[in-house]
């Protein structure tokens, strides 16, 4: 597992975002390494001197947020990897069965490092933004996105929301580089309202996700629609399907998901996990009722090796960087570089579950 | 549209853009070997003492140093030929009277000799031979000694960087043309010669 956080002392006296540099250069947000050993490695910039219980090498090219007063660092954007995301808030105003990532009610304010840190981004970075629902704090995300995309146009976001709070008013700003440059990460589990509501946690959940989606789809927003596959909605996915094939068809991407055994799903396991291995037929017709209308749909979060031969095509890589692992076996297998793997928490006696390619 | 085109650019240049994969980083800053360690140390603070026997004849006339004077008080520098000679202390009310002090005290109150100009061999080093686990402790000790020895801190050399250290930077980044932040730039560390 990729370490984002890491133990860090600093001569500052307020948080601070720069871009770690192999060598001193004249550019003022860049900090640059003065010396590096034994798993540690100290580094100077215009904000001061600090040290990462890290060694140099792999922080080349991060983009770092510095907190002297919590005393760590928090790699924001890693140099090379596909799988930045900001965490924008802990609030959620859903309390989903599966949730990997529990909410909180508090709400840290990080837009102001956020920003600074995408403008320190590579050029053509794509940037995921996530919570908690980032959309409760609608007004302040979209300003940001206004400006960095308004100096920055080559950047991208990806924003994971539950779609509960988009309205004809703040999707008329969803113009420009805010049309193009966003992927907006939804999540739909059921075309049955009374269940997807109970998936999700709220009442009245489904009614208002399919107002927005309404909004979202007539003001040409991109829409990726995420559906966890969990033992409550397996037998559904067919009337899912031909929902978002009537109803959605103009979304950019369906992504059906694998449960990620972390946050609630830990607790509720056995009762949430389904072995695609035994029971894909369900899966299988939703994926062929897609294709059949010319929805782009995905498998993502799945080996490749539990995935029928045929139905491999839809898979993806999907397991970000940090939080991916592979069995022992996997070694061997000639499809590992094309293969989600496992999360870094999947129960260990099903990883070792593989079959190598 | 030019200037964004030329802000991309320049972003570009400046090393934002594709990065080498991190292996094939340069590696312009060797690791310093753990075996080595000691070593560079005593090569570090013969460096800093010749350093600093310039800065502080250069600033003898400094009014500002009465702080110096008492760094002696307690130190067998006096038996030593008479390179520096202190002015009169100005603040006696501040500092007990120069008596043989308590070895607890004298070892807070420091460097005596390494920042005056001795010679660099009789300087002690056990000021700095004391292990110290984090880097960062040592570098901050090192520009509280040469801040102390500018003229701009009388504080403790403890490597916390605190409110008076804080304070220290600001005023001597300021005096020095450099960008006031409070915190060790690069150009401090430049200008206090300091390296890892």
């Amino acid at each position: 597992m990729i370490a984002l956080h890491l133990p860090a002392r600093s001569d500052a006296d307020a948080p601070f975002v720069t871009r770690l540099a192999a060598a001193r250069s004249a550019d003022e947000a860049e900090s640059f390494c003065l010396s590096s050993a034994s798993g540690r490695s100290l580094w100077c910039g215009m904000h001061g001197l600090f040290e990462l219980d890290h060694a140099r090498e792999e922080l080349i090219g991060d983009i770092l947020l510095v907190d002297p007063g919590a005393g760590r660092a928090e790699r924001l954007i890693r140099a090379g990897s596909r799988h930045n995301s900001l965490l924008v808030t802990e609030q959620c105003d859903q309390l989903c069965l599966m949730c990997s990532q529990p909410p909180k009610k508090a709400h840290h304010d990080r837009f102001a490092h956020f920003e600074a840190a995408c403008r320190l981004a590579a050029s053509g970075s794509v940037i995921g933004l996530t919570g908690g629902e980032p959309t409760l704090h609608l007004e302040p995300l979209l300003a940001m996105l206004e400006r960095l995309l308004g100096d920055r146009p080559d950047l991208a976001f990806h924003i994971l929301s539950n779609g509960q709070h988009f309205d004809a008013e703040n999707v008329a700003r969803l113009t420009g580089r805010l049309r193009t440059n966003i992927v907006w990460g939804i999540p739909l589990y059921a075309a049955d309202a009374l269940l997807h509501d109970r998936i999700v946690g709220k009442p009245g959940a489904f009614e208002r996700l399919t107002e927005s989606l309404a909004h979202l789809l007539t003001a040409g927003a991109r829409i990726e629609l995420r559906t966890v596959l969990l033992r409550d909605n397996l037998g559904t996915l067919g009337g899912l399907a031909r929902f978002v094939a009537l109803y959605l068809s103009h979304i950019e991407q369906w992504s059906l998901m694998g449960l990620e055994n972390i946050g609630f799903a830990r607790r509720r396991w056995d009762d949430l996990h389904i072995d695609l291995r035994t029971e894909f037929a369900p899966v299988a017709a939703a994926l062929d009722q897609a294709s059949l209308h010319g929805i782009p749909a995905r498998l993502f979060n799945i080996p490749l090796c539990h995935i029928p031969p045929a139905f491999r095509s839809f898979a993806v890589a999907s397991i970000s960087d940090w939080k991916q692992r592979f069995a022992p076996a996997c070694g061997r297998c000639a499809a590992r570089s094309d293969c989600a793997g496992f999360f870094e928490w999947h129960p260990d006696h099903l990883v070792e579950e593989v079959v190598p390619l | 549209m030019k200037k964004r085109h030329f802000l991309i650019s320049s972003l570009v240049a400046a090393g934002i853009a594709p990065l080498p994969p991190a292996q094939g980083a340069p590696d312009g800053l060797a690791p310093t070997s753990g075996s080595g360690g000691d070593g560079d140390k005593d090569a570090m603070v013969r460096k800093f003492a010749q350093d600093h026997r310039i800065d502080l004849a250069q600033h003898r006339s400094h009014s500002s140093h009465a702080s110096h004077s008492s760094h002696r008080s307690g130190s067998s520098g006096r038996a030593r030929s008479p390179v520096y000679t202190p002015p009169p202390p100005r603040k006696p009310a501040t500092r007990p009277a120069p008596t043989p002090a308590p070895a607890p005290r004298n070892e807070r109150s420091t460097p005596p000799s390494s920042i005056l100009p001795s010679s660099p061999a009789i300087a002690p080093n056990t000021f700095y031979s004391e292990p110290s686990a984090q880097q960062i402790r040592d570098i901050v000790m090192r520009v509280q000694l040469s801040l102390k020895a500018y003229g701009y801190y009388d504080g403790k050399i403890d490597g916390m960087v605190g409110p008076q250290t804080r304070e220290a930077l600001k005023r001597f980044q300021s005096d020095y043309g450099l960008k006031v932040t409070g915190t060790i730039t690069p150009e401090v560390l430049d200008a206090f010669k300091i390296s890892a």
